[in-house]
């Protein structure tokens, strides 16, 4: 287990293992990856058609993952290339729940929040450390087994952390698009 | 020592390669965008015809690990590996704008499974909202009702 830089060392990210990714890489490979979208999505089908995000089908979801990974990498490169000190911009303290406006957004016909999650500890102003992310299809994190790993792996970094001496953090953020 | 102070102590020497794979990735959009409608289409037509991926391999005879770059929407793919694999499949991959198709082109396994979507109810009423259930059935449906359906941007 050890932590990377990402860019202008105040986006940093875990790496759990050395045959492994770092977790920021690893999501943006997975998110334009069509096998694993595929697999995913055929797997929470009933999350996917459950009617929290609309009805959505499996090739319209992956597109659509697709397109929006895309929008956030570019977003971030720009921060990377030109304006990191704006990450405090972009991220915002965890919600385990999603707020029921989510839906009420949607009824009023605007476009609703990305399925999409970046998850990271900020240490300081504008300086994170990734621990993971995820694609998220239901309300709260603790429903599927792959949202509460995201919990899990938080725990775990904030332990690592806390034995390098970097304690008084804030709790975890989340990037949303 | 502030926290950033810490953390750069920590770091690990090797640099992420995220931002010269995402510069990367911008500036081969176009065909990568390509290649990942391919995949996504492949994907679906194996699983449609309950076809693996060593199956693909075999019938077009290259290696199962090309098959897999193929489906991962990251392979660079010529036209004649596209014609290799619209045959092997039985399917049409790509249309250039303008070309005339036959009616039985437009009514393809994803259409049918977004006008499915629409449709489901009326068709099957009871049936399981699932996956691919009833897809030849909603094709038929769509060409005996001569229903016009338009895929969504």
């Amino acid at each position: 287990m050890e932590i990377v830089s990402i860019f202008a060392d105040q986006l940093t990210s875990f790496r759990y293992g050395n045959d492994q990714p770092n977790e920021f890489s690893r999501l943006f490979n997975q998110w334009q990856d069509s096998e694993f979208l595929y697999d995913f999505f055929t797997q929470h089908i009933d999350d996917l058609q459950s009617g929290f995000f609309g009805t959505i089908s499996l090739q319209t979801a992956i597109r659509q993952t697709r397109d929006e990974a895309r929008r956030l990498e570019q977003k971030l490169l720009q921060l990377a290339i030109g304006k990191p000190d704006n990450l405090d911009s972009i991220f915002e303290p965890l919600r385990l729940e999603e707020p029921i406006e989510l839906t009420r957004s949607k009824a009023k016909g605007e476009k609703p929040k990305s399925w999409l999650r970046i998850y990271a500890i900020k240490l300081e102003a504008n300086v994170y450390v990734v621990t993971g992310g995820t694609i998220k299809l239901t309300r709260s994190m603790q429903e599927r087994e792959h949202t509460s790993l995201e919990l899990r792996k938080f725990e775990r970094c904030k332990a690592y952390l806390r034995e390098l001496g970097i304690s008084d953090i804030d709790g975890l953020t989340e990037l949303i698009l | 020592m502030s926290n950033l102070e810490k953390l750069n102590k920590v770091l690990s020497t090797q640099k992420s390669t995220w931002e010269e794979e995402a510069k990367w990735r911008e500036a081969n959009e176009e065909w990568l965008s390509q290649s990942f409608n391919i995949a996504v289409r492949v994907l679906d037509t194996l699983k449609a015809k309950k076809m693996t991926q060593k199956d693909l391999s075999e019938k077009m005879k290259v290696t199962p690990q090309f098959i897999n770059k193929v489906v991962k929407g990251q392979e660079n793919l010529s036209l004649e590996t596209i014609g290799k694999l619209s045959r092997a499949l039985g399917i049409k991959l790509i249309d250039v704008v303008g070309h005339e198709t036959s009616p039985e082109a437009e009514y393809d396994f994803e259409q049918a499974y977004e006008v499915s979507q629409i449709y489901r109810k009326q068709i099957f009423g009871h049936a399981s909202s699932k996956g691919y259930v009833g897809l030849e059935a909603c094709q038929v449906y769509v060409k005996e009702q001569k229903l016009e359906y338009k895929m969504p941007a």
